[in-house]
């Protein structure tokens, strides 16, 4: 049970004021004087592009980062935030895009992490009170309405669940001011909207809560005001009112006007939908790895966007694995075109013009502690380029460049490590790689996670490119705004079998959201949740 | 001792010329001037230690030579550990394949008659082999079974030495009848020749020299380095594209075991012109040490091992100005010891510099309230 | 244009002083012999009495530090100034050596057998200087040994004859234990001297055998040494350097009654309560001797074997006074009858089994 912290001095005063902060790398200005005004009790929301200077205003105000001129005040006064635990003695907590919990601990341990006490000495003897932190966690959960198991171990939660703990830690030490950096970003529809309700849970309960979002649906849905950054400067600040929030002209024309804010320009169409489609470019017969997914019959066509939804964690990833070659496959067959392609590794499949989109950018598309260059020539060194003895420098270089202007990736320079690039320009380079395999099949991962509205409506542009100049593409997705403003037609992922198969004109949220969940039963024949149990085990 | 992450950072340098060689100059000056108290406790001044050390390493056309000598070795080992790193693996096991790839070279140099002509290669070659067959079996464990490395190349190390031990020993295959712990002189035909009348500089120098425009080449000129480098970095990413990751490794670490094998395999015939069983003080374990802090460029190994080859060479001078040669071995430590740290000491400067560029960028940075803490960041 | 000419004509003559130095430096000391030979012994004069030890340097209670006495006594009694330069490795044996010539070094002295080959190498480089090698012969590729190398050889089997005199009379279970390091032919020596010594001493006891593999495993010496307690030894003999010391450790566990029978030196301090004796070898003795000879002028190379008759080896003093007089009786009449010739200690297994105790 969190006691709350006597309110001081104005009750006018703001929970946060940012004034004035600047913040400069390099040669790049990340925040060019901004001043931010959090009202108490409110659910702000902080809306821009990649590179905006979201993360670094935030990261300033939790003391991970210091400014380099400007001032912070919480509740009225000025304070120092030179580290992140003066931000939590302060009164602020954040809750980051990637988790760090440690999946051998159990919640309670997590937390104990956390609830340590701050001096060291007493850090060192003090025994930790495991038995107490259990009984607040237990506390601090039914307060939020949150329904996890103190007991359980970190690893074996699901997303969603891993954020909420995430949420208890960032709570523990009492925090008025809670942060979050694109909470939504990996959660399913449902748990979307439970953490939206959490959101609304913690503004009832008096606290402030600062939004980092790309998703215009739930900034409208929630936030009380909104702040827009661009080019680290603030570019719009207004509040949303009731009326905002219901469906209606009133509501496309706020949003119109912050997507105006966000990235300078109308917010992007969504690409018009394919002509009929052509032959079979990918198909997948009784296709699984003998454990998580399967049988799994899908085709894609040429001129076809297909879109895989479902909850993460539902066998995509097993299925873009066995579909690249990296994964064994114990039954069924993959054919690329007319060929069969089952016994072949990446090597070949790349080679037969199928291209991918990493889901996990960090863990299977880059290589981070190598140039820009290099990671723009995955797969095409010692494929297309270059003879045995000689990697050919300049045509990569070339290669590379002709990528960076096409999807216009911002970046330091060609020979630079890929590291020194933000995530969404980093994703930028992958789809751009991708594309300039010039591939019949393109699998897409999640290709528009981490980008801002602008560059996400070019990718998708691109896509639906790629499919009008007759290729197949694969998109996998969570997010069900994107699948129905791109895809052709949607199939949808339970527990590693296609439970659903839709054209995307006919599809909606209900129908699919029903499907990803198994509360509505699967719409293809002879296949019943107990049968697919069976084939699963 | 070495930690694996600190390699990343380094890594990231090499595409930083100057800094690179700002820090490696950097490390130095830290740990030479480290050694300093310690100097004046062994009872004598920096300058005369220093000033030993230097003649004894560069002082004259000798010592010079005794420092290429000693470098030798240390400089091809130096690779071996650097090629393995950049697949992502970290080979221990250098002075284990070393030993065998002398033992193997000496095998054939004492016990084949051949023509002079095919003696010397197939000798160096039988060591190279030798070495990337002692790293062969961690190789497959690693990449099949997933056996971490480090443990199956420590053990392979103790397998060599027993060997070595075994083989030199009264009664073993290539014990000597008249030198203990040792075997018996290798052919003629089978030595690397001298390449001057008066030092001890052998043809050895030039397979160390091959070895370094050879590794560079393929790590960054060769579409089969790039795989590697790839894997290194990334092995889920190098797999997704086409890399066939297990080959890359064990090709890497026989690789790493092959220039092992054959730093072993110039000592014995290029050196010794017979196997001793002590013949490696280590070099295999001080080569980690250089190619860490060569940041696992070629050059980079090169100017390491140069440098470790002045210590081992200026020891000499050392002790006739009345200091122990154990001072060598701390000044070598002291060195580990700062590359190990260097990357938390080049984040510090990076920081720093940034921090200068920053505020001399924006005028109204330095102006600011005194609310915000402005000041660099601490390590 | 002149700018690169003067560099090359620096750097020629950066080699000419090189070479110039070197040749002095090999010259002076050849000079230096010169006089000093001619005119006897000029005290206090220009010598310098280098030693190069083996890889495990100064502090290993045996060799080295033998070698470092003996060219600091001859510093004391010939005059001049000693130096020890210490090896970190096999790699270094060599320009140690070349440093110690370099210097201009009376004699180079190197101890052990590892050295052979370096002293070979760099003697042949240098014919003019002078070089003693203790425990080993440096021959060139003929087979002949070299004009300016002193390869001391000891018999240490005259020595542990004589240990195992007193050790045969010494025993009461009439069973002995043997702890070596490497079976190396110098260890045989031992082995076989005192095999012979307890034969004529006592030839109803026996002797057990064993080896550690290597000369520094000290854990596994002290279990080889337990197994021969447990087997009813109450002697052991180690000829195991660094190894042994795991034998004076397994005789203090086991307390007074059983006995160590040392090598190379009295290390009597390392089990004060069991230290039978020492088949000892003079060392530093060997080393001034030949010091001596090069400061007459009348140093002389190839091989030299230096046995009783030249009261180069024996056994501990220091507890041969704690003796019994019967045995120190019979040790004594062995040494005059090995120095004279009248018996001839066996050096390898075969002479061994020839080998008949006579009474001296």
């Amino acid at each position: 049970m969190t006691t709350r912290r006597p309110v001081p001095a104005g009750e006018d005063s703001p929970a946060v004021r940012l004034c004035d902060i600047t913040k400069t790398y390099d040669a790049f200005r990340a925040n060019d004087h901004v001043t931010l005004d959090v009202a108490r009790g409110t659910i702000h929301g902080l809306l821009g592009e990649n590179g905006a200077g979201k993360s670094t205003l935030m990261n300033i105000l939790n003391g991970s980062v210091r400014p380099d001129g400007g001032r912070i005040e919480v509740d009225g006064r000025p304070v120092r935030l030179r580290t992140t635990s003066d931000a939590r003695a302060a009164g602020i907590g954040m809750v980051h895009q990637h988790f760090s919990l440690i999946d051998r601990l159990t919640v309670v341990e997590n937390l104990a992490l956390v609830a340590r006490p701050s001096s060291w000495p007493r850090r060192c003897v003090m025994p930790v009170d495991l038995v107490g932190i259990e009984e607040r966690a237990r506390l601090l959960a039914d307060r939020l309405r949150f329904a996890v198991d103190p007991r359980a171990r970190c690893g074996s939660l699901g997303v969603g669940a891993r954020q909420r703990v995430e949420i208890m830690k960032a709570l523990w030490h009492h925090a008025q001011v809670v942060i979050m950096d694109e909470p939504t970003a990996s959660l399913s529809p449902v748990e979307a909207q439970e953490l939206l309700s959490t959101l609304l849970t913690l503004r009832e309960q008096g606290a402030t809560v600062i939004l980092i979002s790309h998703k215009m649906p739930e900034i409208l849905a929630v936030c009380d005001e909104v702040t827009v950054l661009r080019d680290g400067r603030v570019s719009r600040r207004l509040s949303i009112g009731a009326d905002d929030r219901d469906p209606g002209p009133r509501r496309d024309r706020l949003e119109a006007d912050l997507v105006q804010a966000m990235i300078g320009r109308p917010r992007p169409d969504p690409p018009a939908r394919a002509a009929a489609p052509g032959s079979p470019r990918l198909v997948l017969h009784g296709v699984g790895d003998g454990a998580r997914v399967g049988p799994v019959d899908l085709s894609v066509h040429a001129g076809e966007i297909v879109a895989v939804a479902g909850v993460e964690g539902n066998g995509q990833a097993e299925l873009i694995e066995l579909i690249v070659g990296v994964r064994r496959l114990r039954t069924g067959r993959v054919l690329l075109g007319s060929r069969d392609v089952s016994s072949d590794g990446p090597r070949t499949r790349l080679a037969c013009g199928l291209g991918h989109i990493a889901e996990d950018r960090h863990a299977a598309a880059i290589a981070t502690r190598m140039s820009v260059t290099a990671n723009a020539a995955f797969g095409f060194v010692g494929a297309r380029m270059g003879r045995r003895w000689w990697l050919p420098a300049r045509t990569m270089r070339a290669h590379a460049g002709s990528i960076v202007d096409r999807m216009s990736v911002r970046l330091p320079g060609l020979g630079a490590n890929i590291e020194g690039l933000s995530g969404g320009n980093q994703q930028k380079l992958v789809v751009g790689r991708e594309l300039a395999r010039d591939p019949s099949v393109l699998i897409a991962g999640q290709p528009t996670r981490g980008l801002d509205i602008g560059a996400a409506g070019d990718v998708h542009r691109e896509l639906a490119a790629l499919r009008d100049g007759g290729a197949g593409v694969l998109l996998v997705s969570m997010d069900l705004t994107e699948v129905l403003a791109v895809a052709d037609r949607i199939v949808v992922m339970r527990s590693g079998r296609i439970v659903g198969d839709v054209p995307a004109a006919d599809a909606d949220v209900d129908t699919l959201g029903g499907w990803m969940t198994g509360a509505q039963p699967s719409e293809q024949k002879g296949v019943q949740p107990s049968e697919q149990k069976l084939v699963g085990a | 001792m070495i930690r694996l992450p600190a390699i990343k950072i380094q890594q990231g340098l090499s595409s930083r010329p100057f800094l690179s060689a700002g820090s490696f100059l950097g490390t130095l000056a830290l740990a030479l001037a480290a050694a300093v108290p310690l100097i004046y406790l062994a009872g004598t001044d920096p300058v005369t230690a220093y000033g030993a050390l230097l003649r004894g390493s560069v002082g004259d056309q000798y010592a010079l030579s005794e420092t290429v000598v000693q470098a030798t070795p240390l400089l091809v080992g130096g690779l071996a550990v650097a090629l393995a790193f950049h697949a992502g693996l970290f080979n221990i096991g250098v002075e284990g394949q070393l030993v065998v790839g002398g033992l193997a070279a000496a095998a054939v140099g004492v016990n084949l008659d051949l023509p002079a002509a095919v003696h010397l290669p197939v000798a160096v070659l039988t060591g190279a082999a030798a070495g990337a067959a002692w790293a062969a079996i961690p190789a497959v464990l690693k990449a099949w079974r997933g056996v971490h490395e480090v443990v199956t190349t420590i053990m392979f190390n103790y397998l060599a030495f027993g060997l070595s031990r075994h083989l030199v020993a009264p009664g073993g295959g290539l014990a000597s009848a008249t030198q203990p712990s040792a075997s018996d002189p290798v052919a003629d035909g089978a030595r690397l020749p001298a390449l001057t009348e008066t030092t001890r500089i052998h043809s050895g120098v030039l397979l160390a020299v091959a070895a370094v425009i050879a590794v560079g080449w393929f790590l960054y000129r060769t579409p089969a380095g790039f795989k590697l480098r790839m894997v290194g970095a990334n092995p889920t990413t190098a797999s997704f594209h086409g890399v066939g990751v297990r080959r890359v490794q064990i090709g890497a670490l026989m690789g790493s075991g092959a220039l092992a094998g054959l730093a072993g395999a110039s000592e014995i015939l290029g050196l010794y012109g017979r196997y001793l069983d002590s013949f490696s003080p280590g070099y295999g374990f001080q080569a980690i040490a250089i190619a860490l802090m060569g940041m696992l460029t070629p050059l980079g190994v090169l100017a390491a091992a140069a440098f470790f080859g002045m210590l081992a060479a200026g020891s000499v001078g050392l002790q006739s100005v009345g200091i122990s040669r154990e001072l060598i071995n701390v000044v070598s430590g002291l060195v580990v010891g700062f590359v190990a740290a260097q990357p938390a000491l080049i984040g510090a400067y990076l920081r720093r510099r940034r921090k200068r560029q920053a505020s001399g960028q924006g005028e109204d940075a330095s102006a600011a309230p005194a609310d915000v803490d402005a000041r660099s960041a601490h390590v | 244009m002149t700018y690169p000419i003067r560099r090359r004509y620096r750097r020629r003559t950066a080699i000419l002083l090189f070479s110039l130095f070197t040749l002095s430096a090999c010259g002076g000391g050849e000079s230096g012999n010169g006089t000093a030979g001619n005119g006897g012994s000029t005290a206090g004069g220009p010598h310098l009495w280098s030693l190069v030890t083996d890889a495990n340097g100064l502090g290993d209670q045996g060799f080295n530090d033998l070698g470092k006495q003996g060219v600091e006594e001859s510093a004391e009694s010939l005059g001049g100034k000693a130096s020890v330069i210490q090896s970190g490795s096999q790699s270094q044996f060599v320009p140690n050596l070349q440093q110690a010539v370099a210097s201009g070094s009376t004699t180079v002295t190197a101890v052990g057998f590892a050295l052979a080959d370096a002293v070979t190498q760099v003697a042949k480089a240098h014919p003019n200087s002078r070089f003693i090698l203790v425990d080993a012969v440096a021959v060139d590729a003929a087979g002949k040994s070299l004009p300016n190398v002193a390869g001391i050889r000891f018999r240490e089997h005259e020595a542990a004859f004589l240990a195992g005199i007193i050790a045969g009379k010494t025993t009461k279970t009439n069973k002995l234990g043997f702890v070596g390091g490497v079976e190396l032919p110098s260890v045989v020596r031992f082995l076989t001297g005192f095999q012979a010594g307890v034969k004529q001493a006592n030839p109803s006891a026996s002797v057990r055998t064993a080896y550690l593999g290597n000369f520094n495993d000290s854990a596994k010496g002290k279990g080889l040494a337990t197994a021969h307690f447990d087997a009813g030894a109450d002697i052991v003999f180690e000829v195991a350097g660094g190894g042994g010391l795991g034998v004076y450790d397994a005789a203090k566990t086991r307390g007074p009654g059983v006995w160590v029978v040392g090598t190379d030196t009295c290390k009597q301090r390392l089990a004060p309560d069991n230290y039978l004796t020492a088949a000892t070898k003079d060392v530093p003795g060997a080393v001034l001797r030949q010091n001596q000879a090069a400061a007459d002028g009348k140093f002389t190379g190839g091989e030299i074997s230096l046995g009783l008759a030249e009261k180069a080896v024996g056994v501990c003093e220091e507890t041969f006074a704690g003796l019994p007089a019967e045995v120190k009786d019979l040790v004594e009449k062995a040494k005059e009858a090995v120095g004279s010739g009248k018996i001839t200690v066996p050096s390898t297994p075969d002479e061994l089994s020839r080998f008949t105790p006579t009474a001296p």
